[in-house]
């Protein structure tokens, strides 16, 4: 995601799906992220949770990225998501009351679930993942992501707000933990996601978005509601 | 002979006895790594599809190898292993052969996974350094190879503390051993026969021989070898709920 600048992201999130053309047929689809990684919820810390995000939605409603050349990729913000944490040999299973959007950009290789605060949007927070697997440097050596074809992608994970950080990329270096302010509603309580496991640090500031994550997660797209995923 | 009282032998004893249980410890222990690739899973082919291995064993069976008085590499035998494929969302779920797959922690060189006596000690699944490296090598004077996955980053910072720099805190929280909870990630090394002299080379054959499959109640298990693929592992100690 190095090149997708602050500006073009807030014409994501300010235009949204009025001004982009649907590129899919209508089909059910389920969207999946999973890391292990710090999180609290409900006011409990849950240190290395086996982490799973899911968002049903229908691939009639993915849509192009509404952002300008060379920037291509695509989002679907229409659907309902879904949070599950295992730790410490207990599942806990909410609902997100707040509208999720996945987005994937394919010119710099980068996917996942991001999220919109005081009209910001965050594409890497809660949880999105990043690199030469999903495609960064020209070098997939599977499809790229397109949020209507399956598939499985393993990378770098990220959950940042304010992504893209790096200075190169107009940002500022850091991937603080959430802020109350930073909530994300789910039926069961709030919601926050850390990101402890960054890389690329040179006086203090990440420098490298891709690097600047190391711990990975995986991406998947799967066609229908997904089975599984129901309790 | 000086006879011991009651009273100074019972604490004694006490010691004693709470030393050894402490030594003889054990408790459940959960490895599980994820990663994504090609392979087969008896009539299953698959293709960039999530793949899970689970081995479920006992911390009072994991060995190690000391160098100088520090541990230097961890490997458990045994144990109970699952590999799961998920295919279009569905998940195949097959008993892997006791014997065939044990868990290994190279902590100087960077390289948790899966190794297999009959294969080779990164073959299933096994997370490194880079691709195709088996095992890095780091120095004070820095390294040739990537670190930037936690498994890496871990054998980096072990060798020149002052790289510790470019990483977050909390990277050096990890515990680096197969007896304590802990999280790694890392590149995919999943091949069949092992990179020339352990470090680069030409890429991984397609496909090993049938005779090389790992066993499973559902037929033989064969993962691919990925040029990007990469991975977490996880140690998870402690019993499990039902």
């Amino acid at each position: 995601m190095r090149s997708v600048s602050k500006a073009a992201l807030a014409i994501l999130a300010g235009t949204g799906c009025a001004l982009a053309s649907t590129i899919a047929s209508a089909s059910s689809v389920t969207y999946k992220i999973f890391a292990i990684t710090d999180v609290q919820f409900a006011g409990t810390m849950y240190h290395n949770a086996q982490v799973t995000l899911t968002f049903v939605g229908d691939t009639g409603d993915v849509v192009q990225l509404p952002i300008s050349a060379p920037v291509v990729g695509a989002t679907i913000s229409k659907g309902s998501a879904r949070l599950q944490i295992v730790s410490g040999g207990r599942r806990i299973v909410a609902h997100f009351t707040d509208q999720l959007t996945i987005s994937v950009d394919q010119t710099n290789g980068g996917v996942g679930f991001g999220s919109t605060f005081n009209g910001t949007f965050n594409p890497a927070y809660p949880l999105a993942i990043d690199g030469s697997n999903v495609g960064a440097f020209g070098g997939g050596v599977v499809p790229e992501p397109d949020l209507v074809t399956p598939g499985s992608w393993v990378d770098h994970a990220w959950s940042c707000l304010g992504f893209p950080v790096s200075a190169f990329n107009g940002g500022n270096g850091q991937c603080p933990d959430p802020s109350p302010n930073n909530p994300l509603h789910t039926d069961r309580g709030d919601f926050y996601i850390h990101q402890p496991y960054q890389g690329a640090i040179s006086g203090g500031l990440i420098t490298d978005d891709y690097d600047g994550s190391i711990n990975d997660g995986v991406f998947s797209i799967i066609p229908g509601d997904s089975q599984e995923d129901r309790e | 002979m000086r006879g011991l009282s009651s009273g100074n032998l019972a604490p004694s004893f006490l010691a004693l006895a709470f030393a050894l249980c402490a030594g003889a410890r054990a408790d459940p222990v959960v490895f599980t790594a994820y990663t994504v690739t090609d392979g087969s899973l008896g009539s299953l082919n698959f293709s960039d599809a999530p793949v899970t291995i689970t081995f479920r064993g006992d911390t009072g069976d994991i060995s190690t190898t000391e160098s100088g008085g520090v541990v230097q590499q961890y490997r458990i035998d045994i144990g109970h292993a699952t590999v799961a494929v998920t295919v279009l969302g569905n998940t195949t779920v097959a008993q892997i052969t006791e014997g065939q797959i044990y868990v290994h922690y190279d902590v100087l060189a960077g390289v948790i996974g899966f190794g297999s006596n009959a294969i080779n000690p990164y073959y299933p699944l096994t997370l490194a350094c880079s691709h195709p490296y088996s095992q890095c090598f780091y120095n004070a004077n820095g390294s040739a190879y990537s670190s930037n996955q936690i498994v890496s980053a871990l054998a980096r910072i072990d060798a020149n503390p002052a790289s510790s720099a470019g990483y977050s805190a909390n990277i050096a929280t990890l515990p680096q051993t197969l007896t304590q909870s802990g999280l790694f990630s890392g590149y995919l090394n999943a091949c069949w026969v092992p990179y020339f002299s352990g470090n680069g080379g030409p890429p991984c054959p397609s496909r090993p021989p049938a005779a090389m499959a790992i066993l499973t109640n559902l037929g033989g298990l064969f993962l691919q070898d990925a040029t990007l693929g990469k991975g977490i592992f996880s140690v998870v100690v402690g019993k499990e709920r039902d």
